[in-house]
């Protein structure tokens, strides 16, 4: 294939990429060594994991503001029960079947109840979260348990394990929705319900699984971040589903449901953890932050939706 | 398809001019990374502030780091990695969490730059000082200061920030023991509002619906008593009396005022200047202290006009 | 005729049925002046919520609404303190309304010329604007206010809290526009199909910048109101109020597909949250069950108004 039409081919949101690391390199002199790339692949892990379930039921025509909950209680329910002298293995296998049951329980109410995703989620949010609030009395568990610790900051030559996994996900994930009829029902049921309905898709069972996925995911994030920081605190998760709705979108996800792809969404969430990280390296005053990654965001899309044309 | 071609030029040059640029600079002065909790409440700007100043008089660099959602734990470690990657001389941190900050504190020690806490405490790792206050003895030393105020007797209402925070958790300990100290006083109700002002005068509204007699309200930060005065003062209610704690500069302006009874002093802007000054010495080679002290005591009309004289010219 | 009538009113039944809950575990919720109370509470929150039913019925959505509120407040701020005169204090007003249509035609223009869902354009502004307050702002805060414009916060005229005469305009005017105007017709078109909606000449983009304005207005009046109450201004004021807002809409009913939606629909979600959140603070609901009472009352709330609505 020819140079011109190859580089045409290359979707959009590479070259966002390109043109953050450009802008953050003449910020800071440090932003593009090999260390702080690994930093950077580290700190993205735990939001890629997340965006998996975001993108998920944003797929499904869905939403889904549970995630950062039960990213909170995954890691408070592990804590709490290595605390109390559960071994490792165990205490994350059990906080994974809570997070499945959460999700479960959102998959079905959302349905059978036929109240919007959005309230659902909404309302498990706040449940989880306080949940989680609850159990701990409010207070700080340590979760330092040293097998634990690898998951968080462990590295596999010198990649940080994380990382690892949050790829090895998008893989897994990548093949399913492509690959198998299952993926191929998701989008279905996304685009259109009603026509997913008649084609004989199991609807309802198919949402239940999306949304008990989406728990799973987000719980396994939460023992990942509990590791990370050899603690489960109430409000640790607080505020990720939306940052995974934003990597979702990002990434070219239709919130009308039914198209997108998920390594699009990879790509969200790592341009997201670059704009992060490339601020802080610029050592730019907060406010000024904030205004930066509006203008990058809309800048960045505005550039995709102008290349497209 | 030429325009893609330029595109790439145009990443290449950007990724070799800076570096020849860098090449060629003046040898750089220290650098210090200060961390604080939220990026919004006030208290964390006179904070950095009052570093800003100290660093400026000392000629050195201070990069602030907080995050935007306001106690992210996993974004305060983002700053703290971000930081040792940035090479910073120093770190001066106020931790969201003594507990989950101790992996990132580790990480710098690993990276064998200095760590100052201040504000609040880190619970591990290789610290180098800490400069501030202790919120449970300053709180307990407040409630008594209060309760003495209406004669150990009557009614309190304590309205607390983030029931998940340290600091919440430490100055809710203090006032509770001094108020458990006081048979002939009654607490009515604890609600949270998060540190904020209008949250604050929310539930206050809310309270007094079902209060009809409180006595002393002890808001957990001033900003929270500035938001009760004001549901208090506009539900017409006389004869409650009410502290704040932090020493910020619309507080002491409202004890002036006669509006706030008293608070206490963390003296934010030496919780920023103390720290700079101390990496400062460590850079220097000099012993610092393990403890640095500051604030800590009780503002109310007596000492309110010298501290807002002191913070004002800190502020400006 | 149950049929019909009880579909309409499912949500105020949930409502009422959470007062009825609320007035036998405690006797003060049923007062006068703890009514006056919640319903002056939640008219800022009504004022917010009707303005992003605006940007839901026409497929979008406004995340913007609490940073707009802070920027046009501190912007206007110094306008209105007692030291101005009171031609100064009408121009603040003045500007802060205008900023706040500004901004929300700027999030308007991007979704239309851009072609972006208002979820990242208007992410984009929340940064945006946030960052431009805090950066006006410097950390202090203003305060001291006119009177005269305290009054809009804290006044009674008749003895009616006047942001609660606010809001109720506020609301009425919306429903008028919805119900009986051109414009009304475009916005359910949008939602509706948009096709259709294009093919029966209905001018699209101007609805859309039209609706993403409105939106920034009532932010903007709503953060009036807001530092009236408070007497300051300051620079975070209104982060909790994108989440309140869209959670009012959508406990309202309002769709995030577009098309389905009503302002008095979302008042009574306004009045669902505010009415809970008063609620746990008069039985003194320890804090760390808040969160937990909180998620829970809402999908309880919106099952009883589902399982009503689909008795017929």
């Amino acid at each position: 294939m020819r140079i011109p039409a190859l580089l045409g081919k290359v979707p959009g949101s590479i070259y966002a990429v390109l043109v953050l690391l450009l802008l953050f390199r003449v910020g800071s002199a440090q932003f593009l060594s090999v260390s702080n790339f690994l930093n950077v692949l580290q700190q993205s892990s735990i939001l890629a994991i997340v965006s998996i379930g975001s993108f998920l039921a944003i797929l499904s025509h869905g939403i889904d503001l549970s995630l950062g909950a039960i990213v909170t209680l995954a890691g408070m329910v592990s804590a709490l029960l290595m605390v109390q002298g559960y071994d490792v293995v165990p205490a994350c296998l059990i906080a994974l079947a809570v997070s499945v049951a959460a999700g479960a329980v959102n998959g079905l109410l959302i349905a059978y109840s036929r109240v919007d995703p959005f309230i659902v989620t909404l309302g498990a949010m706040g449940t989880c979260e306080g949940l989680a609030l609850v159990l701990a009395h409010g207070a700080t568990i340590p979760a330092t348990n040293a097998t634990f610790k690898v998951l968080g900051g462990g590295s596999l030559l010198f990649v940080p394990l994380s990382a690892l996994i949050a790829l090895a996900s998008y893989g897994l994930f990548g093949f399913l929705l492509k690959g198998t009829a299952l993926g191929t029902h998701v989008y279905a049921l996304g685009g259109n319900e009603e026509a997913a309905l008649l084609s004989g898709i199991q609807v309802r069972p198919l949402k239940i699984l999306v949304y008990a996925v989406n728990g799973l995911l987000a719980g396994f994030a939460g023992l990942v971040l509990a590791s990370r920081l050899g603690a489960a605190n109430p409000s640790q998760g607080i505020g990720i589903e939306f940052d995974g709705i934003a990597a979702a979108v990002v990434g070219g996800t239709s919130l009308a449901g039914g198209r997108g792809k998920v390594w699009g969404t990879f790509m969200g969430a790592v341009i997201i953890a670059i704009l992060r990280n490339g601020l802080n390296m610029a050592g730019l005053p907060m406010a000024l932050q904030m205004v930066i990654v509006g203008l990058i965001m809309v800048g960045v899309l505005t550039l995709d939706t102008l290349r497209r044309k | 398809m030429k325009r893609f071609a330029w595109l790439w030029l145009v990443f290449a040059l950007g990724l070799i001019l800076p570096g020849l640029a860098v090449a060629g600079q003046a040898p750089k002065t220290y650098t210090f990374a200060v961390l604080v909790k939220d990026s919004t409440t006030p208290f964390w700007r006179y904070l950095i502030s009052g570093a800003k100043k100290e660093a400026k008089a000392l000629g050195v660099e201070v990069i602030e780091y907080a995050p935007l959602q306001q106690q992210n734990l996993e974004e305060q470690m983002r700053h703290v990695e971000d930081a040792i990657q940035k090479k910073v001389d120093a770190i001066i941190i106020a931790p969201i969490n003594p507990t989950a900050i101790i992996p990132a504190i580790e990480k710098a020690n690993a990276a064998k730059i200095p760590v100052l806490t201040t504000n609040s405490k880190a619970g591990g790792g290789k610290i180098a000082t800490f400069v501030g206050v202790e919120n449970y003895e300053g709180a307990k030393k407040l409630g008594e200061y209060m309760l003495k105020k209406i004669n150990r007797k009557g009614n309190v209402i304590i309205v607390e920030g983030n029931p998940a925070g340290q600091t919440n958790q430490d100055r809710v300990k203090g006032f509770r023991e001094a108020i458990a100290a006081a048979p002939e006083v009654k607490l009515l109700a604890q609600q949270p509002a998060m540190f904020r002002r209008d949250q604050a005068m929310t539930v206050m509204e809310n309270l007094l619906q079902t209060h009809p007699k409180v006595d002393l309200v002890i808001a957990l930060n001033d900003e929270m008593a500035l938001g009760s005065l004001k549901a208090l003062e506009q539900a017409g209610r006389k004869g409650v009396i009410v502290s704040g704690f932090d020493g910020a500069i619309e507080g002491l302006e409202a004890i002036l005022a006669g509006r706030l009874t008293a608070s206490l002093n963390q003296d934010p802007f030496g919780q920023g200047s103390l720290p700079v000054r101390a990496a400062m010495d460590l850079m220097k080679g000099k012993k610092i202290e393990e403890n640095i002290p500051t604030g800590g005591e009780i503002i109310d009309t007596s000492n309110a006009q010298q501290l807002l004289n002191l913070f004002k010219e800190a502020a400006k | 005729m149950l049929g019909t009538i009880l579909p309409r009113i499912s949500r105020l039944i949930a409502l009422v049925i959470l007062c009825g809950v609320l007035s036998f575990l405690t006797p003060t919720f049923l007062t006068a002046s703890n009514l006056i109370n919640v319903l002056r509470q939640a008219s800022l929150l009504s004022i917010i919520a009707v303005g992003m039913t605006m940007t839901m019925l026409i497929k979008g959505i406004d995340l913007s609404v609490g940073s707009i509120l802070a920027l046009t407040t501190c912007l206007a701020a110094k306008l209105l303190v007692a030291q101005n005169s009171f031609g100064e204090l009408l121009l603040g007003i003045l500007v802060a309304l205008a900023l706040g249509g500004v901004l929300g035609a700027l999030n308007g223009l991007a979704v239309t010329a851009l072609k972006l869902h208002g979820f990242l354009v208007t992410f984009g502004m929340m940064q945006v604007a946030r960052g431009l307050a805090y950066l006006y702002m410097h950390g202090s805060v203003i305060g001291g206010f006119r009177p005269e414009f305290t009054f809009l916060g804290a006044g009674r005229p008749l003895g009616i809290p006047t942001p609660i005469i606010v809001a109720a305009v506020v609301v009425l005017l919306t429903h008028g526009l919805l119900t009986n105007t051109t414009f009304g017709r475009s916005v359910y078109g949008i939602g509706a199909n948009d096709s259709a909606a294009r093919y029966s000449g209905l001018n699209l983009p101007r609805t859309t910048i039209l609706g993403y304005t409105f939106s920034g207005l009532t932010a903007a009046l709503a953060g009036l109101l807001y530092i009236a109450r408070l007497d300051t201004a300051e620079a975070q004021i209104g982060e909790a109020f994108n989440l309140q807002a869209i959670g009012a809409a959508a406990i309202g009913g309002t769709s995030f597909d577009g098309g389905v939606g009503s302002a008095w629909e979302t008042v009574i979600g306004a009045l669902i949250m505010t009415v809970l959140a008063n609620g746990m603070n008069l039985l003194n609901i320890s804090s760390l069950w808040q969160t937990f009472v909180t998620g829970a009352a809402i999908v309880v709330a919106v099952i009883i108004d589902r399982w009503i609505a689909t008795r017929s």
